[in-house]
């Protein structure tokens, strides 16, 4: 109950910020203005050309996966900004103007008040990352006639990345300041994001012998939440790929549930740490 | 009768190398406060007070020592359920309106809504903010702080926290307050404040406790306090020699152009005074006996601590000498 009811107040409070409807704004203006875009793109390396049934159907196909890819693309960047804005901000904020210390005199456990941030900042991202997902889904309409609900999934998919990455923001925010928690879960975010790239130092360095590093690199591969596996839209911008793979096998056995996981986890270790904090 | 509050050695030690090094902002702080009384929580700012309410509060936590409220240890969750807090100029969330944000803080206790309804119209109401519909960030902080007020009783609390609880407040903001306090005694609440609007403490607690530096300097009735045998001497004109003399006999001592005030409560000092203005062929202009103020107390007592208090003091005044405490 605390923790709903902390959580809707979280959304309130973050849904009032006018930065993150400048933030949704501009993102549903690019995924808008990402036909333009499509429109210059080349199908076929024809330089344009086109030519019979064949080049349209083509060109038309191209249209689609350009602005699928930049939407999606759109979708990410700004639910990264959201998320580290948005999770960077969630404790400090309340302990500097001292709402934090009416929550707590009452009778909210340390453990709920995080949850109900978490909670919070997660309806906020899926209202934010939804509201883009409709102005998608809407455009493909338009360009389509059919409603691609496929799609959704993988807003759902960008949807949980960024509950993972607010979870780092707030892990962080119980115990170092604003900027530096915006720098480590940016750092965090990329790394992870390069998931695949950190793999391959790591067996060029065992092959090298250079078995530190490996071990090292090992261990932060480790502890650092795969962001990587979260860019598994291309069967959905490439749409012919979809019934090739297994495709929502790995989204919903492997990916969503790790993802909730790893954010669970994470909750868990700042709560064991939130629960020690002076305020 | 029950203790509302008990502190037995309550120790806050900040910096976390040695004993020499870490700066006592609590030390061994032995309280007791009893259910149905108004305790105000007296000190110069940095004394500990807002220290000492967060230990109790469980929102920081003690060096050494443990507390209780309501007979219960710090942390025992069950214990929030009947306690509340207001910080000192308190911010809540101003896109709320004063209802709203009642409602919120209500449904943390469980209160049912229909409950929540009724106990929202009747503190609206109490704190003179019955018709407000605006959202809080078009408050003024009198307004605020009346709906502060409000949150704090939204769970009908056996014992409540005030810090500052009418600083920066207008005088008519700061009348209803004191008044709404006072009038928690009646319904048998124990309020603990801590302020430094010393005559409303004098005026509406019925115990206090003087801090300085951490530690307990004195704690009593306010009655028992205020009932102190004071005395204020006042000497006509005298020289350099004899004021110096006079005022290492006094507690404290004012000048007033060629006058000077002496006050000090312990009889004895006063008969040396008397004897020493005799001697030295000065005009005795009167001894009368003065009821306390708390400012007085305050300042003596932080005075005694090598301390500078906070409160102004009107006039010039110079320290009295380690006199006995009244």
């Amino acid at each position: 109950m605390n923790v709903w009811t902390i959580a809707t107040l979280t959304l309130r409070e973050a849904l009032r910020k006018k930065v993150v409807y400048i933030f949704l704004f501009v993102a549903i203006l690019m995924i808008i203005l990402s036909q333009a875009f499509a429109f210059f793109a080349d199908p076929s390396g024809m330089g344009g050309q086109k030519a019979g049934d064949m080049g349209v159907a083509n060109a038309s196909r191209v249209e689609l996966i350009v602005i699928k890819s930049m939407a999606f693309g759109v979708i990410v960047l700004a639910g990264a900004v959201m998320s580290i804005f948005l999770g960077t901000d969630l404790i400090p904020s309340d302990i500097d103007r001292k709402t934090i210390y009416t929550l707590l005199s009452k009778p909210v456990r340390r453990g709920a008040y995080l949850a109900g941030k978490q909670l919070g900042l997660s309806l906020t991202l899926g209202v934010n990352i939804g509201l883009m997902g409709l102005a998608f889904l809407v455009l493909l309409f338009l360009k389509t006639f059919r409603f691609p609900i496929e799609i959704l999934v993988g807003v759902l998919l960008i949807w949980v990345q960024f509950i993972m990455l607010g979870s780092v923001a707030l892990f962080f925010s119980v115990f170092v300041s604003r900027n530096i928690n915006a720098a480590l879960t940016f750092f965090i975010f990329v790394v992870g994001s390069l998931s695949d790239f950190l793999q391959e130092i790591v067996n060029s360095s065992a092959r090298s012998g250079n078995h530190a590093l490996a071990i090292l690199l090992r261990v932060v591969k480790w502890i650092i939440p795969n962001f990587a596996d979260f860019n598994a839209t291309n069967p959905l911008i490439h749409s012919e790929q979809l019934a090739q793979t297994n495709f929502y096998q790995y989204v919903f056995a492997k990916v969503i549930p790790l993802g909730i996981l790893y954010s669970l986890m994470l909750l868990i270790v700042a709560f064991v740490i939130f629960d020690r904090r002076e305020l | 009768m029950a203790l509302a509050v008990r502190t037995i050695g309550l120790t806050k030690r900040y910096g976390f190398l040695t004993k020499a090094t870490g700066h006592l902002a609590v030390d061994h702080l032995n309280l007791e406060v009893e259910e149905g009384l108004i305790f105000g929580f007296l000190g110069p700012n940095g004394a500990g007070k807002t220290t000492t309410i967060k230990m109790l509060l469980g929102l920081i936590f003690p060096t050494e020592g443990r507390a209780e409220l309501l007979g219960r240890p710090v942390g025992d969750m069950s214990v929030h359920q009947e306690i509340s807090y207001l910080p000192e100029s308190p911010y809540f969330y101003d896109f709320l309106s004063g209802a709203e944000l009642l409602n919120t803080y209500a449904k943390l206790f469980g209160i049912n809504a229909e409950e929540r309804g009724r106990r929202i119209t009747r503190l609206l109401r109490l704190v003179g903010l019955p018709d407000e519909r605006k959202p809080l960030r078009e408050y003024s902080k009198g307004m605020l702080q009346r709906v502060g007020i409000a949150q704090a009783l939204i769970n009908e609390p056996k014992l409540l926290f005030f810090d500052e609880p009418t600083s920066g407040l207008d005088p008519i903001a700061h009348i209803d307050i004191r008044d709404i306090i006072q009038n928690l005694r009646k319904e048998g609440k124990t309020v603990f404040t801590s302020s430094h609007q010393l005559s409303d403490v004098e005026r509406i607690c019925d115990r206090v406790a003087i801090i300085h530096r951490g530690k307990l300097m004195k704690i009593g009735d306010v009655d028992d306090l205020l009932a102190g045998s004071e005395m204020e001497i006042i000497v006509d004109g005298p020289d350099d020699a004899l004021a110096r003399v006079l005022q290492d006999f006094a507690q404290r001592s004012i000048t007033q152009e060629n006058r000077l005030l002496l006050y000090q409560s312990d009889e004895e000092k006063v008969g040396q005074i008397i004897d020493a203005v005799r001697a030295a062929h000065a005009r005795l202009v009167s001894v009368i006996p003065q009821r306390r103020s708390l400012e007085s107390i305050f300042l003596e007592t932080v005075q005694q601590d090598g301390g500078a208090a906070s409160p102004p003091l009107s006039g010039t005044s110079t320290d009295g000498p380690k006199g006995g405490a009244a």
